[in-house]
């Protein structure tokens, strides 16, 4: 019998696929439809298309070395597709990230809710990703890499920003 | 009399006197220049601005441009801005004491090159521990946008 898992962690997750065989490329097929259907959801669909037009932008606007003015590094196409892949991935119910360019070329994502919290967090090339968080007096920060899947620390920052 | 205004930019930047020693109620400003940097809706810097450059010049050293904005008119420092960024375009500044710095360990030094110009410094190599410091700064900051 072939199966296959639906995450939690996004719909628009890149589905990894380790079934071979007829029923796996049926399942395949369907669960890239329904992907594909919940990315042009008016709705659920709305916080990736914003975060990803925001990082097209940035990725032209950013594109040359010292494009701060104070000798920033070029973002990259690898920073770019690293970025994609990270937002991909996040789970619809969070909401839109503001998305900037840090000096070194990484793009970052910042959170805020009505409490004043703030989760920042930056990708780098090969996945590595460097948050600092605030929840009221409390603090964190640290590095975490991903592949397919979100880090849990990551989700577990998210989950005390916004549940 | 009138003076042209490239002129009067020109004069406005040379009249700005030096300083030496700040204290830490001593206002300083880092100057916007992409505007993903700050939120026009929600009246806030983030933190990505603060994160130090590495200057090859100086070992790469980890720095934060800033200028001490002490008994200066807005004018003034706008045109400090234009001066030291000449072609990038400025459109704003994260206001903020350089005592907010020097609660998180960082230094805020002033090297009057050009005047009134200095750095952070002080910053961990690590990325993750820059962005908590990062985060401080940008909390305690106020946004001014370029009229």
């Amino acid at each position: 019998m072939t199966t296959i898992a639906m995450r939690f962690d996004g719909f628009l997750t890149p589905h990894t696929d380790r079934g071979i065989g007829n029923d796996a490329v049926v399942l395949q097929g369907r669960f890239l439809d329904f992907r594909r259907e919940i990315s042009h959801s008016e709705s659920l669909g709305k916080s990736y298309r914003d975060a990803r037009n925001a990082l097209l932008e940035a990725y032209w606007e950013c594109g040359t070395n010292n494009w701060d003015g104070y000798g920033a590094a070029a973002v990259s196409l690898g920073d770019l597709c690293t970025a994609m892949k990270f937002i991909s991935i996040l789970p619809t119910s969070i909401p839109t990230p503001e998305v900037s360019v840090d000096p070194d070329g990484e793009f970052s994502f910042d959170w805020h809710n009505k409490d004043c919290d703030v989760l920042s967090l930056s990708i780098g090339l090969h996945g590595r990703i460097s948050y600092a968080a605030r929840f009221g007096e409390s603090r964190t920060h640290g590095t975490e890499y991903f592949a397919d899947e979100l880090p849990p620390a990551v989700i577990a920052n998210l989950e005390r920003l916004f549940c | 009399m009138s003076f042209h205004p490239l002129l009067l930019r020109i004069w406005n930047v040379f009249s700005v006197s030096r300083v030496s020693n700040l204290s830490p109620a001593d206002p300083i400003s880092h100057f916007l220049t992409h505007k993903n940097h700050f939120s026009p809706q929600n009246n806030r810097v983030k933190p990505a601005p603060f994160l130090p450059r590495a200057n090859k010049k100086i070992s790469g050293r980890l720095e934060t441009s800033v200028f001490a904005t002490r008994d200066l008119s807005e004018s003034q420092i706008w045109n400090l801005g234009r001066a030291y960024l000449r072609k990038t375009r400025i459109y704003g500044c994260a206001n903020l004491q350089v005592g907010v710095a020097e609660k998180i360990k960082l230094q805020v030094v002033i090297d009057n090159s050009p005047r009134r110009h200095g750095n952070i410094l002080g910053w961990p190599p690590e990325k993750d521990a820059q962005k908590d410091l990062a985060l401080d700064l940008a909390r305690h900051s106020g946004l001014r946008i370029l009229p």
